[in-house]
């Protein structure tokens, strides 16, 4: 699991990669259908959690990634496995 | 012929003399600046990736290309201010955003009178064909490392507008002092037929560099048709600045259409020209131009 604070931080990141400010977002939103995330999007998103987080995620993981819960599962696996 | 003297791989310092090849009508040729701006882009992404194009591939196996997502150049002087015989330098510097985004930086200046300069910025992405033809083509990343290019923190302003305008978050964009209000109006349509002996790159897919170019020779047609006598459009007007943001490509059989969005004569001597370019057969945006013409005197 990753904390309060890290999950709010991602949420920062999604919103500011979607350029919403004020974006609500639940665990089952799509990043793209729900969340409005466009491919250049996945990019952004990718290099502002690895610097974030300090992981290093790979092009494949992320594009296998859904939905916002995905996304966390997908960061939370990162950390565990290093 | 070029004499390069670049320090690193991702930056590159050219001197070269301009001759016939790389003129057209009066002055020098934005569609040569183009090709010699993206094969110099193009030359240092190869280099930081250690490989030349032909071995550019991704986890699969797949030949990548560059896809050109934006160029943006902004002249001090009107482009056809470089003339015959006049020596240029041409330095560049590539740097990256993650592991898809390229970004390139150029300043091309007369050795002879430094007021001749033109800035241009250029954006790609790798991409591979889905389908064996041209309207599909996938994002995706080089299996050969790219430590060796400078790795940015954030976006660039100039990658950012262009995710904007496509998400529709933008809705305007300055070039050289003035603002273009995105548009889709449609002042004047006309139908291009591709010449796949000048509008086509080595590997089949419409050369980036054309686009301009196509849009260029349907609008002179429009102010050629709107003033008839005299002297003509390509004559009088040159590029000071153009941004160009690329959105598809398409098959050499299909036909491409060109819509005049918005002109703006923004004084005696200075013109600002929105227009897109559209694929015929699926209606699909090809690219958006915003382009400062300069009269010249």
């Amino acid at each position: 699991m990753i904390e309060a604070t890290e999950l709010a931080q991602l949420k920062a990141i999604v919103r500011e990669s979607v350029f919403e400010e004020d974006l609500e977002i639940h665990p089952t939103d799509h990043l793209v259908t729900d969340l409005g995330l466009d491919s250049m999007g996945y990019v952004d998103l990718t290099v502002k959690i690895e610097l974030t987080f300090g992981i290093a995620i790979s092009d494949k993981a992320i594009r296998a990634v859904a939905t916002f819960q995905d996304l966390v599962h997908l960061i939370t696996q990162t950390k565990t496995n290093g | 012929m070029d004499s390069s003297a670049a320090s690193a791989p991702t930056t590159c310092q050219v001197a070269r003399k301009i001759n016939m090849p790389q003129m057209c009508i009066d002055g020098l040729s934005e569609n040569w600046l183009f090709k010699y701006l993206g094969a110099n882009h193009w030359e240092m992404l190869c280099r930081g990736l250690g490989t030349d194009s032909t071995h550019l591939q991704n986890e699969d196996g797949e030949r990548l290309y560059a896809s050109f997502v934006r160029i943006r150049m902004d002249a001090a002087r009107a482009i056809c201010a470089f003339r015959e015989n006049e020596h240029i330098t041409l330095n560049g510097q590539l740097q990256r955003y993650g592991n898809e985004m390229y970004f390139s930086d150029f300043a091309f200046t007369s050795q002879a009178d430094a007021t001749k300069t033109i800035q241009a910025q250029l954006m790609t992405i790798f991409s591979v064909r889905a389908s064996s033809g041209n309207q599909k083509l996938l994002r995706s990343e080089a299996r050969q490392s790219n430590a060796g290019i400078t790795a940015l923190k954030t976006m660039p302003a100039f990658g950012q507008e262009y995710r904007k305008i496509k998400l529709q978050k933008l809705t305007s964009i300055r070039l050289k002092g003035h603002e273009f209000v995105l548009s889709d109006a449609v002042l004047f349509e006309k139908e291009y037929r591709l010449n796949p002996y000048y509008d086509v790159n080595g590997v089949g897919l419409i050369y980036f560099a054309a686009y301009p170019t196509i849009s260029d020779s349907c609008e002179s047609h429009y102010f050629n048709t709107l003033h008839p006598t005299g002297k003509r459009w390509e004559q009088q007007y040159f590029t000071l600045a153009r941004d160009l943001l690329y959105y598809a490509n398409c098959e050499l059989s299909d036909t491409i259409i060109y819509r005049l969005n918005q002109v703006e004569h923004v004084d005696a001597d200075t013109v600002c020209i929105s227009s897109s370019l559209y694929r015929q057969s699926d209606g699909a945006l090809m690219a958006r131009l915003f382009t400062v013409k300069g009269l010249s005197r």
